[in-house]
């Protein structure tokens, strides 16, 4: 339970005496305590910190951390991984493991850290690092981590001695070290099979309580192996309305706020920043009109990216020519995706003129959880866009479940031809997963399914180093020239505020999936 | 009285039986909820293990044996958001909108009795037209709209409350506010027109012509043969307090069952919708039972069904 930060009135209001007394007042007529919820000590050194989140965590297990919901807390913070990713110059670094290497072709070898332990005192050593990826890799358990991070090409981990863990694929996985950046490190107290409720990492802060609808809080480890962090606690109240995150640190009530909404975005403190998240659509290529490659271009050629950022996302965000942001290893320099209303309604009549329907109605399908959507706003936008240059499209919005399902029947004639819109995040910063995810033929979501992409893939999955990137970017470009299957519509940003007169922090890359407190300054 | 008593409980639990029945199919008929508890590119496989691990492969008959020999039970399952038993989650939350619930109508009753009794005492007034007009915009803005005003007026601008969580009694302030606003203005506008109904009839009048006081006329003889319809719609508005948390608690980060009831569907977790909708419907119906004891206690006159 947390009560008004009287120091914080103080901060914002110095001369504003009758606020603490209030206060006071009110803590004694109501008989509650008005410890905690201070953020700086006596000395005015900064010792706690308090940061807002969006969204209710999916679990307090470790295994979940990939996901945005866990990550923003569990990530780097209470769990760390083998090998660690810089975000500023992509290089891996090392972390629980301090040095990596391919003893075959689908083996990889991990040297652990010596002299680290986990919260409950238990040592880091190559069993429990092997006991926690198996884990992950069990079905049943349902770990966010694989499926995102990890897939059934992982096959197991294995400890060669108390420092040495080898795991192993069924093809060769040239990216596993960076991969293994996203997989936090944990330990499973209890029953193996089931999500820990507590979460037992190496991290610099160990869990202290998850208040569900409220709060989650940290605190220091002071066993950590690295250097100390500088608060010695961290809460996390939980708001999912974004005015409310906003508020909150209008009201001084929270250092930063995370996940803040396109009209929250020039409040005092906001910082922009993009993300590795592209918003693009998947047509069904298999029912027609999409089954003519024109009609697909069409498509492609009545999107104009540069107004679509401008006014749904309100300048926030980049044009796309590729589902992966151009850092990413495989980006394609060279391919763009123009926008040209007159070449695109030429491709429709000449299309028209070989018999094809153009002007049959589809649906262009929206996710109501998109990040900075408000209602079918994205879906709309596209709509009109393609009525311009003659198609017949209609809105349809729909809820998580329903997309997830929708994303999984490509080209289903029981739901029509459809214009499925998606967002997509790749923090790996390798083109391969989301190749292999989106165009791949064993892809749930694939549209389709083409032996000389998968070749392609397949390639440059046992591929490093530069020939890697070439290999990615022509499939890349083949995607582009021979299929439109995938086109991308967006890079999309995110916002969080920032009290610059408390904390410093300079968002990256990932930083709307994951906070790392040790990249967090007091002022 | 103890024919009334049994009554009321074979009727309270078949309406129970009938409302988790109906939740039941309902939340099935979305469908099994893997998609939204593994990742996008999750393999059929994984969608099958996953499935399987909580029993949403087995036919629908299956699941509603189970669900219903486990609801005698009183075990609900296991919510798949929080891992613990659904009814220990829902039980966890429910004080924390019980209490709001509570004080906010012990707010709105005793301040619509004081205003609409008076308004009715004083008909035609400038106050009366005051009060008319006060209840009827309480009663009709959106209560999203005040929580974020309140937030945005004494938190942001004045920094006099804090903006959400729970805590001493400043966090009280804003949610008792906006849940309280409504009930307010619909019983206010109930007692008026009650109390009205009430000063004009012979035992008031009788009442006067005694010499009893106006005090003792409003409070002593009026209110309380007008008590009965204010006692109603009181019970009404309480179990959409109780209901209709969903949005005070959500803005104000208040963690009670509203709150969760919203992350619970979001999240497909029926073992805990399924709990949320019982333990409330077991409230609710136990309060519109202390309610028919009320109206006999207010009026004598009115027996318990026997």
């Amino acid at each position: 339970m947390r009560t008004l930060s009287v120091n914080r009135l103080r901060q914002k209001h110095p001369k504003a005496g009758l606020v603490p007394v209030t206060v006071a007042v009110g803590c004694v007529l109501a008989m509650v305590g008005c410890a905690g919820g201070t953020s700086a000590s006596t000395s005015g050194e900064m010792t706690s910190l308090r940061v807002a989140l969006g969204y209710e965590p999916m679990s307090m297990d470790l295994c979940d951390a990939s996901s945005a919901r866990n990550g923003m807390f569990m990530t780097e913070n209470i769990g760390e991984p083998l090998v660690d990713v810089n975000f500023k110059t992509t290089e891996l670094e090392p972390k629980l493991a301090t040095s990596w290497k391919q003893v075959d072709p689908n083996t990889w070898q991990f040297e652990l850290r010596q002299g680290v332990t986990f919260h409950n005192g238990a040592p880091l050593n190559a069993k429990a690092v092997a006991d926690w990826v198996n884990r992950i890799l069990d079905p049943k358990l349902g770990c966010w981590l694989y499926g995102s991070v990890l897939d059934d090409n992982v096959k197991e981990a294995v400890a060669v001695d108390d420092d040495t863990v080898n795991i192993t694929t069924a093809s060769p996985d040239m990216i596993l070290p960076q991969r293994l950046a996203f997989v936090m490190i944990g330990l499973a107290d209890g029953d193996q099979g089931k999500k820990t409720q507590k979460p037992i990492g190496t991290g610099p802060y160990k869990f202290v309580s998850y208040q569900p609808g409220a709060e989650v809080k940290v605190e220091r480890f002071e066993k950590y192996w690295g250097k100390a962090p500088q608060f010695r606690q961290v809460t996390y109240p939980i708001r999912v309305e974004s005015s409310v995150r906003s508020a909150m640190s209008a009201a001084g009530e929270v250092d930063i706020a995370t996940m803040i909404a396109n009209q929250d975005a020039k409040a005092k403190g906001a910082v922009n920043f993009t993300v590795g998240e592209t918003i693009y659509f998947r047509i069904d290529v298999n029912l027609p009109p999409f089954n003519d490659i024109r009609v697909r271009r069409a498509l492609s050629l009545a999107i104009d990216r540069a107004t679509f950022v401008k006014n749904v996302y309100g300048g926030l965000g980049e044009p796309a020519n590729a589902i992966v942001v151009p850092t990413t290893v495989g980006y394609p320099d060279d391919v763009t995706y123009p926008y040209d209303p007159a070449q695109a309604k030429a491709l429709l009549d000449e299309a028209r003129r070989d018999g094809v329907n153009v002007g049959a109605p589809f649906k262009v399908v929206g996710w109501a959880g998109m990040r900075g959507s408000n209602g079918s706003e994205v879906p709309d936008t596209i709509v009109a866009m393609l009525k311009e240059v003659g198609f017949n499209a209609t809105t349809q919005l729909l809820e998580t479940e329903s997309m997830r399902n929708r994303l999984g029947s490509a080209n289903d004639p029981k739901f029509g031809p459809a214009v499925v819109l998606n967002a997509h995040g790749n923090s790996l910063g390798d083109a391969l997963v989301s190749l292999r995810g989106k165009l791949g033929c064993k892809a749930p979501q694939s549209p389709v399914c083409d032996d000389q992409l998968d070749a392609l893939l397949k390639q440059a999955a046992e591929t490093a180093g530069d020939h890697r990137a070439d290999l990615l970017a022509q499939a890349f470009r083949y995607e582009h020239d021979k299929l439109v299957a995938l086109v991308p519509v967006a890079h999309m940003a995110d916002t969080m505020i920032i009290t610059n007169d408390r904390v410093s922090y300079t968002p990256n890359l990932a930083s709307s999936e994951r906070l790392d407190i040790s990249e967090v300054s007091a002022k | 009285m103890a024919r009334f008593i049994l009554q009321r409980l074979r009727q309270g639990i078949l309406s129970l039986l009938g409302l988790v029945l109906l939740v039941f199919v309902l939340a099935r008929l979305t469908g099994s909820p893997a998609h939204l508890y593994l990742p996008e590119d999750a393999s059929p496989q994984m969608v099958a293990a996953f499935n399987a691990e909580n029993g949403f492969d087995k036919p629908l008959y299956i699941q509603l044996v189970h669900f219903l020999a486990g609801v005698f039970r009183l075990d609900f399952g296991e919510s798949l958001l929080y891992g613990d038993p659904a009814v220990t989650v829902v039980l966890q939350r429910f004080p924390a909108t019980l209490q709001l619930a509570s004080v906010t109508m012990l707010i709105a009753v005793t301040l619509a009795i004081v205003v609409g009794a008076a308004s009715a005492a004083r008909r035609g007034s400038y106050g009366d037209a005051a009060t008319r007009l006060g209840s009827m915009a309480a009663l009709s803005v959106p209560d999203f709209w005040i929580a974020l005003m309140g937030v945005a007026v004494f938190a942001v601008y004045w920094n006099l409350l804090p903006t959400s969580g729970m805590g001493g009694w400043q966090f009280w302030v804003l949610p008792l506010l906006t849940l309280a606003l409504r009930p307010f203005g619909i019983l206010t506008q109930v007692v008026r027109a009650s109390m009205l109904d009430a000063l004009d009839s012979d035992y008031v009048r009788v009442a006067k012509s005694k010499g009893v006081g106006p005090g003792a006329v409003i409070y002593k003889h009026a209110l309380r043969n007008a008590a009965i319809p204010i006692l109603t719609v009181a019970g009404i508005l309480a179990a959409q307090v109780v209901n209709g948390a969903l949005v005070v608690e959500t803005v104000f980060g208040w963690p009670g069952i509203g709150n969760l009831m919203v992350t619970a569907i979001k999240g497909r977790d029926f073992a805990v919708i399924q709990a949320v909708v019982l333990i409330t419907g077991a409230a609710i119906i136990v309060l519109n039972f202390l309610i028919d004891i009320a109206y006999s206690w207010l009026n004598p006159q009115i027996g318990l069904g026997e």
